[in-house]
């Protein structure tokens, strides 16, 4: 390796050497401890001076194994490639334990340095560098930045590899980057930074928010597309429970890298690893947010007059009396009869402007004589924005882990991850509250003008009481507890040896309990009112308190226990000879997974106080159960090889045995190749195009699988259903079947997936590029064989491996890395992801039509008309094929068959109504002075979504305001917008004869997260016995800069569903 | 020391190694079992021919989900308030791509061929395998019979369905197993496929008992289906009516007489009381006329509680569907909820058409002249409130026979109390279909159960009236499952397919058939019909199945046995009543309100299409006529 720059020798020869400093400590240095201060360094911000951490007055300890040696001391000063000293630098002998920190200074001084020694600088942010001592007593480095990745290993999958040697296309990302985001889940503070992973947000509910992630887009049929993730190398582990605090780093793993962990990679992997305890006394972090959310987009829907006045255009227009005269509309307008014509913002009454969300973490760690121990404890916190307070989610978790070596030769580790995730919600689901606000009719009332709730639209529907907990509380509770032991021997006689056993025994409990209460709404009495003499209005009126929603109170509890206990033994062996660098990874795991659940419900209770279950009446009760097993046995195997770290090759292999599958089927073999090649090494690079200082090829190939579905499909499976009622008892039967038809064949989708990309760093550094290609071929995709099997048969057709789908795609990123002062840098870097799919073969029944054959098509691609106007007038009906029917005002279907009919013949194929194809992300770091500010964009191109909530429109509902807005009428013929419509009534109705019309492109950019921080000068607190103290301005979804549709939240799954939320936050992280 | 840790490790080892070498692969399934184990067993031979049951469906097209849309709004007599453009069948647009109602949307429902058959599976299973299934005692044996008898039972009701739609069908009698050739199986002829079904029905009626839990098949449950299926093959749809060259829809030319004396034998058959005893309820002698108005409600009251029946049947009920509060395989059932108006917080669909209501009689037998009046004016009605008192059969609702106070819901009519919402504005629960109006004209307020009410609007009916029949007055349809049973065959079906049968032979058999008419008839409190013309008694007849089964799931069969669809679909418009200060009344079929444009396009529709992706599938099976 490139030891030091000459450039930077003669700078350093200006520099005065210093000798050994005694106020600087030595210390035993483990990889734990390099580790946790690189951890630590980046919660602060990078390349900036922040005090020596860690080591103020302890004395020096000098390793025994070195003081017996012929031994001097050395010291220099390290500087950033401006030549700026850097704090903080950690400075090793190399195959030791042994070293230091820079000081203020940027100066280290090692005492009893073996000559043949080779010191290791290392400092977050840059790269490592391997210097020689050769003899020399001042060696002065300049170190380079790091732009690659952060990180100096990578997590890979059964191990770590040093980010040069990775060959895989394998990205990552440090937990303590998305640590600050008040973004309400660690799958939505993802989105944008790693590049080839989708993340759609679809919810804003709180304890609801966890996102669609999708590695490389869509490789397969069905909804089986989410990546395996693996936490602390277990699977089944939610990346949502977890506190980001613990949050070390998280590495995707996109191309044949994933096939290590075989028949569940093909959709990718996620590893997330958790923090460590590190060397040294007790150090204690305390971390926190609180933030405030507002709602993003609220989709707008018309006022009293606006819908009174579509609802008399749709009723005259057909003849029907009208339910609202022109003097109701004026009043409706007016305002000034409150109680006969109101004009109800119904999401207004529903929610407030700011609700909040919290965040508190404390750890606790340390270490001695090489034991370590880290502790954490977490809060989290959201509030919803319903004005009357109901919704929340609240976690508490704790987490401990602790690391003993028992012997030099043996070390064992144990931890405890303990969370309880408290989720409440009122009766009604987020969609009948939510949804339903931009459905009820402004003509109607949340509140009578006395400030009693008023009447339901239907089923007890007034989300201003069903958004409290008037109806009764859903209240659900996950207790999570996650362990594991291991045991690592490293044979003292084979050196580089390693035998480990791990065991994790995770149990998640789930128990909900529902009581539900009917609630109490306010209808009128129009017979028993009080007039104003003078003008005639209603000055009040006898209500009448209706009890609505239930008949009668109920209550329904729901146990469901989870168990999953993974095995693994393992062993691990490096050996370096010369330049040859070997090492073998072998392991056996086995998995097995057990569920139950038990479900309970009772009516009429004697009284709403007692809520327990044997409170309940015998009249209407009901109790269900279900059990699912599951298990995977796994042979893993790896094999890595460089040459000098310029030649790269790495071999996976994996062979699972799934549970799901039959005996002669259940066994499969999952290889990977990978190679890499450091261009940048070579000489003739170096001589020639030494501008891109860095340059690794990376081509791999691999094959994976997935295991989708419910186990035993390849035996005809009976299930237990209720049945029909016999005798007179009205004794409802338990009956069996019909079985399911067994597929005895089944087994594993294939995916081989090709990746080819390069790695690169210009100009010193001060540009990176990458750019990654890949070919995904999924084969043997579970599907029916629809299109070979009549229905006569009356076979349920199972699942075969017979369909394919090809997914391809690129991504690129790149960045600019400046350090314009000493005191100012920043890292511009962006990424762009592209994916297609399309379906090659899913045994499809012939269609009438060419053009409405999905094969060839990208998967999700959606039947429907293609609308292309709005008839302006009569002549235009009669000018154009048109439905039976049609009036001036309707949507004009195109006559794709051209046969002068509109029929199910001129339905297309839409494109993109999957998830987007493109998505991206543009990230500014930058530091000045004691500041720190990180900016992210994130984007994704085009994709379709359906922008009504539902068909309920009309006098079925209110309108949303774009249905309003320029509307056909009469009067205006020219418009893209169909005429006043109700339910039911008109032949373009999305539910019955959905068209593009209805679908709106939600592509969009947004100001997705922003986080200032500020490092409070020492002096402050110094007394206090603070280490560091850090006040960070934090916010997430904070604008839209660019939106296809200004209808909903681009991001959320449409109007009907709880806001995305913005998020402002102001929080602190303090060292003790 | 380090002997003890490499002890420790070693067992730690050990441990973690042996917990991973149980074959954790090789477990039994812990929630479902295989065709091996239930044919073991004859209890659960026994709960899958429950399953099949819960498949057969009633014959009502959507009883499994929500009793939404009945089959009566597939025809001229109710309408499918939420999906009046699925019922392409009267849009003329019916076809193989675009088969609506009948196709495989998201409404489900039980007239699908995929359906059906996937059901055919199920039973061919059954019969295949059941005679192998251990029996040890005599009463298992038995049990082994009876459910050879049901799973016949059910494969001809099935088949018949498939007949009713299709004409001649694919026939199966084993169980198809993946992997087999499936291009060799054609349609058989519509006689061949009659032939296959009362095989299975002869078979049933000598492995049923007379007698079985109430709910299983019975003897008397096979009988019916033949008495259905017989009339129906010997109808003029499939006797030279339409395509009669065609064998998978028409049966020989010549063949039509021996199929009415044959659907004569069968519904005899079961008259005679050879599968058991059974008879119309109430009072079947002609009745005195004319009748107070405590004898029509007590005609009526009886006809009602017929599709009322809670817990044992009445003799009248051959075979129903049962259902439960809660649970059970149609969790929704909630005919009250469906069908019930909007100011009960219910749905309203399926209200009855305007034609429909006016072809229920005067209660003393006369038809209904709704322009008796104002001669000529088949829309306006008016009658101001003295004359309203004068003649109270002004009101077009007064002085109906007995059915029609059973099975409409108009504005007037007495339901169930109003919720407590209501209860102040409505104490005693009275249909509001009517609008309230100033003397002067103008509106004074919006009936409960309208359109223009603000409660539930949208589920308002559209035609002015709401289906009683069906209904259980004591359930509360907001909250509550109906558990009333639905009828599928009750003896009243079985004298007027008698009747039918006799009219259509005519001759000595004519007086018979008007006989087994008039037993219908003054049950309902109705005078008998009388007449020595065959045309006349045929006009009779239909009439009186249209009202005495009306809504039931007839209709749609008559219709099309009959090839009478073309005369009877017209846009349905919406009866407008207003209610004014003074008393005066206005009623008004208001055309220029739309409710549904219809039209009977080709009488091709008379046979449904086979789906597309069926033909695509298996090339040898021939669409029906008129359909590419």
């Amino acid at each position: 390796m490139n030891v030091v720059n000459p450039l930077n020798d003669k700078f350093m020869k200006k520099n005065r050497t210093y000798g050994l400093k005694d106020d600087i400590g030595l210390l035993k240095m483990s990889k734990l401890m390099r580790f946790t201060i690189f951890i630590l360094l980046l919660s602060f911000s990078q390349a900036f001076a922040v005090n020596p951490l860690l080591i103020n007055s302890s004395k020096p300890y000098i390793d025994k194994e070195f003081v017996n040696q012929a031994q001097k001391a050395v010291s220099g000063k390290v500087t950033d490639s401006s030549g700026a000293p850097l704090t903080g630098v950690t400075v090793v002998i190399k195959g030791t334990t042994t070293g230091i920190i820079t000081d203020s200074d940027g100066k280290y001084s090692l005492s009893n340095v073996p000559p043949g020694a080779i010191l290791v600088f290392s400092f977050i942010g840059m790269k490592t560098q391997d210097v020689a001592v050769a003899g020399k007593t001042t060696i002065n480095v300049a170190m380079d930045n790091e732009t690659v990745g952060i990180e100096e290993v990578v997590a890979i999958g059964y191990g770590v590899q040093k980010r040069v040697n990775v060959v895989g296309s394998v990205i990552s990302i440090s937990g303590s980057s998305i640590q600050s985001i008040p973004s309400s889940s660690t799958s939505t503070a993802i989105a944008g930074r790693l590049p080839g992973v989708v993340v759609i947000q679809k919810n804003g509910e709180p304890g609801n928010t966890g996102a669609q992630i999708l590695v490389r887009g869509r490789g397969t049929l069905g909804s089986n597309t989410g990546p395996l993730v693996i936490i602390d190398g277990v699977q089944g582990r939610s990346m949502n429970d977890i506190d980001p605090s613990d949050i070390s780093s998280l590495s995707v793993l996109k191309d044949a890298s994933a096939a290590i962990y075989g028949a569940q990679a093909a959709n990718g992997v996620i590893l997330i690893t958790t923090k460590k305890g590190e060397s040294g006394k007790p150090r204690l972090n305390y971390n926190f947010y609180q933030g405030f959310m507002t709602p993003t987009v609220i989709p707008v829907v018309c006022d009293a007059a606006e819908y009174a006045t579509m609802i008399s255009e749709y009723q005259s227009s057909k003849g029907a009396t009208r339910t609202f005269s022109d003097a109701d509309i004026a009043l409706f307008k007016s305002g000034a009869d409150p109680w006969g014509h109101p004009n109800t913002n119904w999401y207004g009454d529903l929610i407030k402007k700011w609700t909040t969300t919290s965040r508190h973490n404390l750890t606790i760690d340390g270490g001695f004589k090489g034991m370590t121990y880290y502790v954490s404890l977490g809060f989290k916190g959201d509030e919803s924005m319903y004005k009357q307070s109901s919704t929340s989610y609240k976690q508490y978790n704790i987490r401990a882990k602790l690391d003993l070596p028992i012997t030099d030769w043996l070390k064992a580790g144990i931890e405890t991850a303990a969370f309880q995730l408290n989720r409440l919600y009122p009766y009604k689901s987020q969609d009948a509250i939510v949804g339903q606000s931009t459905r009820l009719v402004p003509t109607s009332r949340a509140y009578w003008p006395n400030g009693l709730p008023g009447p339901d639209i239907e089923y007890g529907d007034n989300p201003v009481v069903t958004s409290t907990f008037a109806g009764g509380k859903n209240d659900q509770k996950t207790y999570t507890l996650q362990n594991t032991f291991n045991v690592t021997i490293t044979p003292p006689f084979v050196k580089g040896l390693a035998v480990n056993a791990n065991f994790n025994y995770d149990v998640i409990n789930f128990y909900s309990k529902r009581f539900y209460q009917p609630w109490i709404l306010y209808y009128p009495n129009w017979n028993q009112v009080t007039k104003d003499p003078n003008t005639g209005f209603i000055t009040d009126m006898v209500l009448s308190p209706t009890l609505r929603g239930l008949s009668s109170s109920q209550n329904e509890e729901d146990y469901k226990r989870t168990i999953s206990q993974t095995g693994n033994i393992n062993l691990t062996y490096a050996k370096k000879i010369g330049n040859h660098d070997l090492s073998i990874y072998a392991g056996y795991e086995q998995y097995t997974n057990n569920n139950n659940s038990f479900y309970g419900f009772r009516q009429y209770y004697i009284s709403n106080l007692i809520q327990t279950m044997s409170a309940g009446g015998d009249l209407n009760k009901n109790t269900t159960g279900s059990m699912y097993i599951y298990a995977r046995r796994s042979l893993i195997g790896r094999a890595t090889y460089n040459y000098k770290e310029k030649y790269l090759a790495e071999f996976l292999f994996r062979r699972d045995g799934s549970l799901k599958f039959p005996p002669k089927s259940r066994w499969g073999n999952f290889p990977g190749f990978l190679l890499g090649w450091r261009a940048s090494e070579e000489d003739f690079w170096k001589n020639n195009i030494s501008f891109i200082s860095y340059f690794k090829l990376r081509a791999s190939y691999g094959v994976m699988g997935m295991d989708p579905g419910d186990p035993f499909q390849y035996m005809n499976k009976f299930t237990l259903a209720p049945g029909m009622v016999f005798g007179t008892a009205s004794n409802i039967e338990t009956v069996v079947g019909p079985p399911t038809v067994a597929n005895p064949n089944i087994t594993w989708e294939t995916q081989t997936t090709r990746n080819i990309g390069f790695e690169s760093k210009f100009m010193k550094e001060l540009f990176h590029l990458n750019l990654e290609y890949f070919f995904n071929k999924r084969e043997n995709i579970l599907a029916p064989r629809n299109a070979s099997v009549p229905d006569f048969t009356g076979l349920s057709l199972p699942n075969e491996n017979i369909a394919r789908v090809d997914n391809q795609g690129f991504e690129i990123e790149a960045g600019v890395h400046k350090k314009i002062r000493s005191d100012l840098r920043f890292d511009l870097t962006g990424n762009f992801s592209f994916n297609r799919n399309k379906v090659v073969f899913m045994d499809e029944p012939a269609k009438s039509k060419p053009w409405q054959s999905v094969t060839g098509h990208p998967y999700g691609a959606w039947l429907m008309y293609d609308a292309i106007g709005v008839f302006a007038n009569q002549a235009a009906v009669d000018n154009y094929p048109h439905w039976a029917g049609a009036q001036p005002g309707d949507i004009i279907f195109r006559d794709v068959s051209g046969d002068g009919k509109i029929n199910a013949d001129d339905k297309i194929l839409i494109d993109h109504t999957d998830a987007p194809e493109v998505f991206y992300g543009i990230n500014l770091d930058a530091t000045w002075r004691n500041f720190t500010l990180s900016v992210l964009v994130q984007g994704q191109g085009k994709y379709l979504r359906l922008n009504v909530y539902d068909d309920r429109r009309g006098e079925d509902g209110n309108y949303f305001k774009w249905t309003y807005d320029n509307r056909w009428t009469p009067e205006n013929t020219v418009t893209n917008i169909g005429r006043a419509y109700s339910r039911g009534s008109f032949y373009w109705e999305h539910s019955t004869n959905m068209s593009t019309y209805w679908l709106d492109n939600v592509a969009y950019a947004r100001l997705k997260n922003v986080v200032l921080s500020y490092n409070l000068p020492k002096r402050i607190y110094k007394s206090l016995g603070i280490a560091n103290a850090r006040i960070y301005f934090s916010g997430n979804d904070l604008g839209l800069i660019y939106s296809a549709t200004k209808k909903f939240d681009p991001e959320v799954d449409g109007q009907g569903v709880y806001p995305a939320m913005r998020t402002f936050a102001f929080g602190a992280n303090i060292t003790f | 020391m380090k002997k003890v840790f490499y002890y420790i490790i070693s067992i730690v080892m050990l441990l973690l190694t042996s917990a991973a070498c149980t074959n954790v692969l090789d477990q039994q399934a812990v929630d479902s079992f295989n065709n091996d184990v239930v044919f073991s067993d004859i209890n659960l031979v026994k709960s899958y021919v429950g399953s099949c049951y819960v498949r057969m469906g009633g014959p009502s097209c959507d009883l499994g989900l929500t009793a939404r849309d009945l089959l009566a709004s597939a025809t001229d007599q109710t309408l499918a308030s939420f999906r009046t453009g699925s019922m392409d069948h009267m849009k003329g647009d019916l076809s193989p791509d675009q088969l609506g109602f009948f196709g495989n949307n998201a409404m489900g429902g039980y007239l699908r061929w995929n359906n059906l058959y996937s059901n055919i599976q199920n039973v061919n299973t059954i019969i295949a395998k059941v005679d192998n299934v251990p029996a040890a005692t005599a009463l298992e044996e038995a049990l082994k019979t009876q459910l050879k008898g049901e799973a016949y039972f059910i494969r001809a009701y099935d088949y018949t369905t498939l007949l009713e739609c299709y004409g001649g069908v694919v026939l199966v009698n084993q169980p198809f197993q993946l992997g087999q050739d499936f291009l060799t199986n054609k349609r058989a002829s519509i006689a061949e496929t009659k032939d296959f079904i009362l095989a299975d029905i002869a078979k049933a009626i000598s492995l049923l008992p007379a007698t079985m839990d109430q709910g299983r098949a019975t003897r008397a449950a096979a009988a019916a289906i033949k008495s259905r299926l017989l009339l129906f093959c010997a109808g003029k749809l499939t006797n030279g009516g339409y395509q009669p060259d065609n064998p998978l829809v028409s049966f020989p030319t010549g063949s039509q007489t021996a199929l009415l004396q044959a659907a004569r034998d069968a519904a005899k058959e079961v008259m005679n009381g050879t599968y058991g005893t059974y008879s119309l309820v109430g009072n079947t002698s002609d009745p005195l006329l004319p009748l107070t108005e405590a004898q029509v409600k007590t005609y009526s009251d009886n006809y009602f509680y017929i599709f009322d029946q809670k817990g044992k049947w009445n003799s009248e009920t051959i075979w129903g569907i049962q259902y439960a509060l809660t649970g059970g395989p149609y969790p929704y059932f909630g005919l009250n909820r469906a069908l019930s108006p909007n100011g009960y917080h219910c749905a309203g669909n399926n209200p009855p058409t305007e034609p429909a209501v006016r072809s229920f009689e005067m209660a003393d037998g006369t038809p209904f002249v709704w322009d008796k009046y104002k001669p000529g004016d088949q829309f306006l009605r008016t009658a101001s409130a003295a004359q309203l008192a004068d003649d109270p059969l002004r009101n077009p609702y007064n002085g109906r026979e007995p059915r029609f106070y059973a099975t409409i819901l108009y504005n007037g009519a007495k339901w169930q109390p109003r919720g407590s919402d209501f209860a102040d504005v409505d104490p005693i629960g009275i249909i509001q279909t009517a609008n309230y109006y100033n003397n002067d004209g103008t509106i004074r307020g919006f009936g409960l159960d309208t359109r223009q009410t603000l409660v539930e609007s949208w589920n308002g009916t559209k035609t002015g009236y709401y289906l009683k029949k069906f209904q259980d007055p004591a359930t509360v349809g907001q909250y509550f499952n109906n558990t009333n049973t639905w009828v599928v065959f009750r003896y009243a079906e079985i004298l007027m397919n008698y009747a039918e049968a006799c009219i259509e032979l005519g001759g000595a058999d004519l007086q018979n058939g008007l006989d087994a008419l008039n037993l219908v008839r003054n049950r309902a409190g109705l005078p008998d019909r009388v007449t020595t013309d065959q045309a006349t008694a045929r006009t009779f007849l239909r009439h009186e199945r249209a009202i005495e089964f009306f809504a039931e799931g007839h209709r749609w069969y008559d219709l099309r046995r009959w090839m009478i669809f073309g005369s009877v679909v017209e846009n349905v418009y919406g009866m407008k009543i207003k209610e004014f200060t003074n008393g005066n009344m206005e009623w008004k079929l208001d055309v220029t309100d739309k409710e549904d444009i219809r039209t009977w396009g080709n009488d091709k529709f008379y046979w449904l299409p086979l789906p597309r992706s069926e033909i695509n599938k298996a090339p040898q099976l021939q669409q029906n006529p008129g359909y590419n």
